[in-house]
Formats: structure tokens, C-alpha cells, sequence
């Protein structure tokens, strides 16, 4: 089954394009990661599937649903605002400066959408979130507030939160990037511990090793377009594509 | 020693005017200021428009002309009012102006990432905006708020101007008829217990709020 398709996106901030005609899929139970140099349009593209972006052409549809159309697709679709919402609420995100609650702790920070979203009862949302505090390694600092917190750890928060309204589909937007290097280990060991559950996921990174060891696919993007999307033994080993060769060249 | 007696009873007569002006002042312009805030940074052009109409207009005016206006003004054109009815209408709308500004500032000066990790998890507008960005607000205006409530107990010995018997006209009144200045001295030391009052009050806010970071 497929979770997200992506068609034709086209997306511009001012003159620039960022996104350009991009096509996308993801199947169920699929890990993707997608990497390329910064600026090239990979967290943007995430961050569409979100509607954080807008688009200025072609469709997103989640689980079969339309949620997102545009330009030359915008007539085809009526997509109502209670759509759109719940097309989000499949998808679980993870941002790169965690954005925590400041104002809440811990456990406050993971039940809020389950009481308020999901009308879960305190009880119920309570219990999930200890449950996924346990699973993050850290139950013991479920009532403290976030700016106590390293960074790993709020990272590690951040995707127990995300994981509170049991999405189908993660969605990872360089979850290391902002962390010290020796706080990056504790956060990909429970992103691989998700993909080993067989979680659907699509993780844009840096971490080029991290990638090639979880991904059943690596996508490489470059200036808006998809370049070579393929098996990580592939990519990694044997790229067609000659500027996914020099960029590989540069960080290994 | 007597004399100093008599004359505090008098002025302290006026803390009747001063202190119910300030409490409704402050209970009826916070509501405004957060709601006119909301309204600032809302899609809607033509109510954005209205508000900074309305604050450009009452932080661009003096209080005391404002004062004037509404209570001589007003009441020309058929909006009779009392003078402490008009005291209390000037400055709840004089400080409400001050409170969208403020709480404007403390609003727009939350991270946007506040706002996105909200959308994702699912929250409504309304939601985000009650839940998790105004009590983060909150938090950051208090600084600007409570020096804001500082002014305002000042700022109310305005209303002797308009003929209400409040601790700086009853101070006044005592000067004139004994020629003797020590009534000036007992008001400064009313306004200055207010003030502290004040302070330690918002102290204790700011404090309250120090749980987080």
C-alpha cells in the first residue's frame, strides 16, 4: 500500500525553485531516507507532505487521500479543512530544533495532542506516554520541563510526542542536525529501533552511514530535483549519477 | 501632629477614586490587549487596520486631552457620562492600546516552531494560540506589563482634572486652604505604598512563572 505519493510538486519561494516537478512515493512498512547537499529541497519537500509548505503545483496524497492540490490540479479536488487535518494527523514529525513545549513538562508535552486531538482520556494518554517514555529511556524524567533537558534527550521526547497519536508514517527532518556529535548515537538508536518495527519512515540526514544502515531506499536530491533514488548498496557503492558522486566524494 | 491626622483621613478619602479607577482600569484593559492582539496578527486586513487605527490613535494622544474629550467632549454630542464613568472609559481604552502593543510583541516573539510542532500534533488555531503560545507570551510581556501598572497608578492623578476627588486633588484641596505643603508629602507617600504594592505583586508573577526556561 502506498502511504504518501507525491506528484509533480512544484514549489517557489520568489523566483526561486526550490521544488521541481518532483515525484515521490512511499510504501508501507518502507524506511526512505532521503539525502543531497543543503539547500537542495529535502527538508522543504517534508516539510509539504506537513502543509508547513505550500506548493504552487501538482498533488500530495496520503493513504490513497488527496489532502494537497494545486495549480493545474486545484479544480480536480474539493479538499475540506477537516481533510487536510486529518491527513496530517497520520503523519508523525520531527523537527531538527525538537520544538518542545518550553511551558510543559515532560508528560505534559506528550499527552496534549492525545487529550486535546485525539480526546483520550487523561488516564489512557497518561499511561501511552509512559509507555513511550520507557521505550525513549527516559520515564525518569517524565515530569521535568524541557529546558532541563540535553538535546539528545529533547530529541528523544520530541519522537515519543510524535509517536503519542500513533501515526502510520514518521517523518524525520534532520533530527540530528542541531545535536553534539556524541549526542547523535541516543537518537538514531531509537529512529533504527523504530525502522527495525518496520515503521513507515522517511528521514532527510547528513548521516550517511546512519542512512545507508537503515534505509531500504536513499533518495538524492540536488537543487529541487530527485537525482538517483535506489537501494542504499547502490547509491552508496555504485552511483549512476556523476554529481551524487562528487557529493559522496566530499563527506566520505 | 493632630493636623497630620485630620488632613490623612481627607486624602486618604480619595484612595476611594483612585484605587477602584486603577483596579478597573487594569481588570478591563489585559482582556482588550490580548484580544486586540490576536486581532493585530490575524488575516483579516480590515480588522488589523481598525486596531492600528485604535492604537495609533490613544498612544498618539495625551491621556489628559483624551480625559477632556470624553468627559466635556462626549457629553456635548449627547454621551452624558459621570466623571468617574468617563475616568474609568478613558483609561481602560488609553491602556488597552498600551496592552495590544505588548502583548503583540510577546506573541509574535514566540518561535514559529512553537507554531509548526502545534499544526503537526494536530491543534487547531485556536488551540495553538490558547494552549501553547499565549501562556509563553504571557510570560515574556510581564516585564513590559508591570511596568505599565507602575505608570497607571500615577497616571490616575489625571482624573483630578476632571473634577474627581482622588489623593492628588484632595492633597491639592488641603494645600490651598492651609498654605501648608505636608499634604503633598502624605500623597507621594501614598503613591509610593502603591507603587511597592505593585512591584512586589508582580514579583511574585514573575516568580510564579520562573518554573521554566
Amino acid at each position: 500500500m502506498e502511504m504518501i505519493r507525491a506528484t509533480n510538486i512544484c514549489k517557489n519561494f520568489d523566483t526561486l525553485e526550490v521544488l521541481k516537478n518532483i515525484d515521490f512515493s512511499i510504501s508501507q512498512g518502507e524506511v526512505v531516507s532521503v539525502i543531497g547537499p543543503s539547500g537542495s529541497g529535502k527538508s522543504t519537500l517534508l516539510r509539504c507532505f506537513h502543509q508547513l509548505e505550500s506548493i504552487h503545483e501538482g498533488t500530495i496524497e496520503v493513504e490513497g487521500k488527496v489532502i494537497v492540490a494545486e495549480g493545474s490540479q486545484k479544480n480536480n479536488y474539493t479538499i475540506s479543512a477537516e481533510e487536510k487535518r486529518q491527513g496530517v494527523l497520520k503523519m508523525g514529525m520531527v523537527f531538527q530544533d525538537f520544538n518542545l513545549f518550553p511551558h510543559k513538562t515532560v508528560l505534559e508535552n506528550i499527552i496534549e495532542a492525545p487529550i486535546i486531538v485525539l480526546h483520550k482520556t487523561r488516564e489512557e494518554a497518561v499511561k501511552k506516554a509512559e509507555e513511550l517514555l520507557d521505550r525513549v529511556g527516559l520515564l525518569y524524567k517524565r515530569d521535568v520541563y524541557p529546558s532541563q533537558l540535553s538535546g539528545g534527550q529533547k530529541q528523544r521526547i520530541a519522537i515519543a510526542r510524535a509517536l503519542a497519536l500513533d501515526p502510520d508514517i514518521m517523518l524525520f527532518d534532520e533530527p540530528t542536525s542541531s545535536l553534539d556529535p556524541e549526542l547523535v548515537g541516543e537518537v538514531l538508536k531509537v529512529i533504527k529501533d523504530l525502522a527495525e518495527e518496520k515503521r513507515t519512515m522517511i528521514i532527510v540526514t547528513h548521516e550517511m552511514a546512519f542512512a545507508q544502515e537503515v534505509s531500504d531506499r536513499v533518495v538524492f536530491m540536488d537543487e529541487g530535483r530527485i537525482l538517483e533514488e535506489g537501494p542504499p548498496e547502490k547509491i552508496f557503492k555504485n552511483p549512476d549519477n556523476e554529481r551524487m558522486q562528487t557529493f559522496l566524494g566530499k563527506i566520505i | 501632629m493632630d493636623y497630620i491626622i485630620n488632613i490623612s483621613k481627607f486624602i486618604l478619602q480619595g484612595s476611594k477614586i483612585t484605587l477602584s479607577l486603577y483596579v478597573i482600569t487594569m481588570i478591563f484593559s489585559i482582556p482588550i490587549g490580548i484580544i486586540g492582539a490576536i486581532g493585530k496578527i490575524s488575516r483579516f486586513k480590515v480588522l488589523r487596520h481598525i486596531i492600528s487605527f485604535y492604537t495609533w490613535l490613544l498612544r498618539g494622544t495625551p491621556l489628559m486631552l483624551q480625559l477632556f474629550f470624553v468627559y466635556y467632549g462626549l457629553g456635548v454630542w449627547g454621551f452624558k457620562m459621570t466623571s468617574f464613568q468617563a475616568a474609568c472609559f478613558t483609561f481602560v481604552l488609553n491602556y488597552g492600546a498600551y496592552f495590544v502593543e505588548i502583548f503583540r510583541g510577546g506573541i509574535q516573539s514566540i518561535d514559529k516552531g512553537q507554531y509548526e510542532a502545534a499544526h503537526c500534533l494536530g491543534l487547531t488555531y485556536k488551540q495553538t494560540m490558547t494552549r501553547i503560545v499565549i501562556p509563553q507570551a504571557v510570560k515574556r510581556v510581564l516585564p513590559p506589563l508591570s511596568n505599565e501598572a507602575i505608570t497607571l497608578v500615577k497616571d490616575t492623578a489625571l482624573v483630578a482634572s476632571i473634577t474627581l476627588a482622588d489623593v492628588t486633588r484632595n492633597a491639592k484641596q488641603v494645600v490651598s486652604r492651609d498654605f501648608n505643603t505636608s499634604a503633598y508629602l502624605l500623597a507621594a507617600i501614598f503613591y509610593l505604598a502603591f507603587t511597592t504594592v505593585v512591584v512586589w505583586v508582580f514579583n511574585k508573577i514573575e516568580n510564579k512563572y520562573g518554573f521554566y526556561n
